[in-house]
């Protein structure tokens, strides 16, 4: 493996909840601009793994490394290290108090200290990415899941970040709705953003991905490209797993 | 909007609603008349007495003492707001040697009367220290030492009802906590027991007649004061003043709150008009449904559900 320009890199990572082995000697990279979908059946791990990259989660041993510098521990760097990696959750998280265009704000406001007026027109822009011109007054109660979808990635990318992280982010979407919020990260991937996004979505995992990463009760079973991975699956546990989800 | 617990009635039960009616009204009227007639037969409700309600002296004297009540309650709910929020937080800390004597000290004060409070302070106050301490801040210490403790458990109900994805997202785009706390958890933590926050803020004001025993001259000694001066014969006409007077401030508290609680509800609408606040003008109107009418409807999966239809 060649060393140089790793956005994300984990060495040996154990975690343990109590008695349960949630991640086995994960050892996880991803390049810079390289669009890496973790899949894998419920309770493999995968979401932890992403929860773990920004720290949400905290690892028993091991290294993660982001552009090369170690995971801080110390609450200054560490606030710092996640301004500059963005997240987008199953359950969206936006900030049900504020209007749309001020949770794509508060950040870059408080967090970054750019002018409100600043803050504002990258925010409308990001907006209209986004598809949701229009919307910036309502609060996210007023938008259906999809749309709110939709915000929180702009909200993410309102802190122009050097990775972004999606956990799961179609999976509490009704059926109708996942297209509009995958149409959007796939427009991502085109722009050469760095993306680890957890799925449980196959197609998106073939047409998107560089990578495809099998997880499977705490460990990467299997990596390789869509391509391959999907036509022919090297082990037994990801044939299993494809012929109950394809 | 039906009435919860409530069907419509059967004829039957109409029946039975109408005997229950009068079989409750009768003897409700019979004692007001009684009442009427006894205060009456001891000339306690000529026009005379009430007459007393219009001399400047006691009128001036009673918004004195509605102003010491307010000025006692604004001190005691300010300072209570803010000691409950600490204890709050320190009542949450994962460090054991924080959290434990502050659940203590919650559940202590929580479980003594506010006019032993009172008097603890007023009294031992100078006995500790030498030196006395005024009416005014014993009074406001004894309230704000039960109050802060009450608003504490209120301020911790409405940290663990607020979802965690909340501070999760807030700590993923880089804040720290301070401002995590301020930007995102606190607003809407106040938003959710905003009603309680509020009922706590009336029973306080109710409270400050507590200096009465310490001679805290608010709107209840004042009255007290009032009728020694003038006579017992003026106590009715006095003390439904008072009585008013305090229903007329609890009254406004109330709708204060409501007013700000609708401000502060999740779509920023106001509850029941349909009326849309001005930041919403010119969109598209957000859909009426009935959750829209309960006061302090959140976005509930129902909600969403609703919405997504729209």
């Amino acid at each position: 493996m060649e060393h140089d320009s790793f956005m994300i890199s984990t060495r040996d990572v154990q975690k343990w909840y109590g008695n349960y082995h949630a991640l086995r000697d994960i050892n996880f990279t991803v390049r810079t601009g390289e669009v890496v979908v973790v899949i894998g059946p419920s309770g493999s791990g995968k979401s932890t793994l992403c929860r773990t990259i920004n720290r949400l989660e905290t690892i028993d041993s091991g290294t993660i490394e982001i552009d090369g510098v170690p995971l801080p521990v110390e609450s200054g760097p560490l606030a710092k290290l996640r301004s500059e990696v963005g997240m987008v959750f199953q359950q969206f998280n936006l900030f049900a108090h504020l209007s749309v265009v001020d949770n794509l704000m508060l950040a870059p406001v408080h967090v970054l200290g750019k002018k409100a007026h600043i803050a504002r027109q990258r925010a409308m822009e990001l907006l209209e990415r986004v598809g949701l011109q229009g919307h910036e007054h309502k609060r996210p109660a007023q938008l259906s899941g999809g749309q709110q979808q939709r915000v929180a990635i702009a909200r993410s990318l309102a802190m122009d970040p050097k990775v972004l992280l999606f956990d799961e982010p179609t999976s509490s979407l009704d059926p109708e709705m996942i297209k509009e919020v995958l149409d959007v990260i796939v427009e991502l991937t085109k722009e050469g953003m760095t993306m680890v996004v957890v799925t449980h979505e196959m197609g998106f995992a073939q047409t998107a991905a560089d990578r495809v990463v099998f997880m499977a009760e705490g460990r990467i079973v299997e990596e390789n490209t869509p391509e391959a991975f999907f036509s022919a699956c090297e082990t037994d546990r990801a044939r299993e797993f494809l012929s109950k989800v394809l | 909007m039906p009435v919860i617990m409530y069907d419509a009635p059967g004829p039957a039960e109409q029946q039975r609603i109408r005997t229950w009616t009068l079989a409750v009204a009768i003897p409700v009227l019979a004692i007001l008349v009684w009442a009427v007639v006894t205060l009456q037969g001891q000339d306690l409700l000529s026009g005379d007495k009430w007459a007393v309600l219009g001399q400047p002296d006691l009128l001036l004297a009673l918004m004195k003492g509605v102003g010491a009540t307010l000025r006692v309650a604004s001190v005691a709910v300010v300072l209570s707001l803010l000691f409950g929020l600490l204890l709050a937080i320190a009542r949450m800390s994962p460090q054991r040697w924080v959290s434990v004597p502050a659940r203590i000290w919650i559940e202590a004060l929580r479980g003594l009367p506010e006019l032993l409070l009172v008097f603890f302070i007023y009294l031992g106050v100078p006995a500790v220290t030498g030196s006395s301490i005024s009416t005014f801040w014993a009074l406001v210490a004894g309230l704000v030492l039960y109050a802060s403790a009450s608003m504490a458990e209120a301020f911790r109900g409405g940290f663990q009802a607020l979802p965690r994805g909340q501070a999760e997202a807030a700590s993923a785009l880089g804040l720290r906590n301070l401002k995590t706390l301020r930007l995102v958890i606190l607003p809407q933590v106040v938003r959710q027991i905003f009603p309680t926050l509020m009922s706590e803020m009336v029973r306080v004001t109710k409270a400050s007649s507590l200096g009465f025993v310490i001679g805290y001259t608010e709107l209840l000694l004042t009255g007290e004061h009032a009728i020694e001066y003038l006579g017992g014969e003026y106590a009715v006409p006095i003390f439904v003043a008072m009585a008013a007077l305090y229903v007329i401030i609890c009254l406004v508290l109330t709708q204060i709150s409501h007013v700000l609680s609708a401000r502060l509800s999740p779509t920023g609408k106001q509850p029941g008009s349909g009326r849309r606040t001005s930041r919403n003008r010119g969109e598209q109107p957000p859909p009426s449904n009935k959750n829209d009418e309960a006061p302090h409807s959140g976005a509930g999966p129902e909600r969403r559900q609703q919405l997504r239809e729209v």
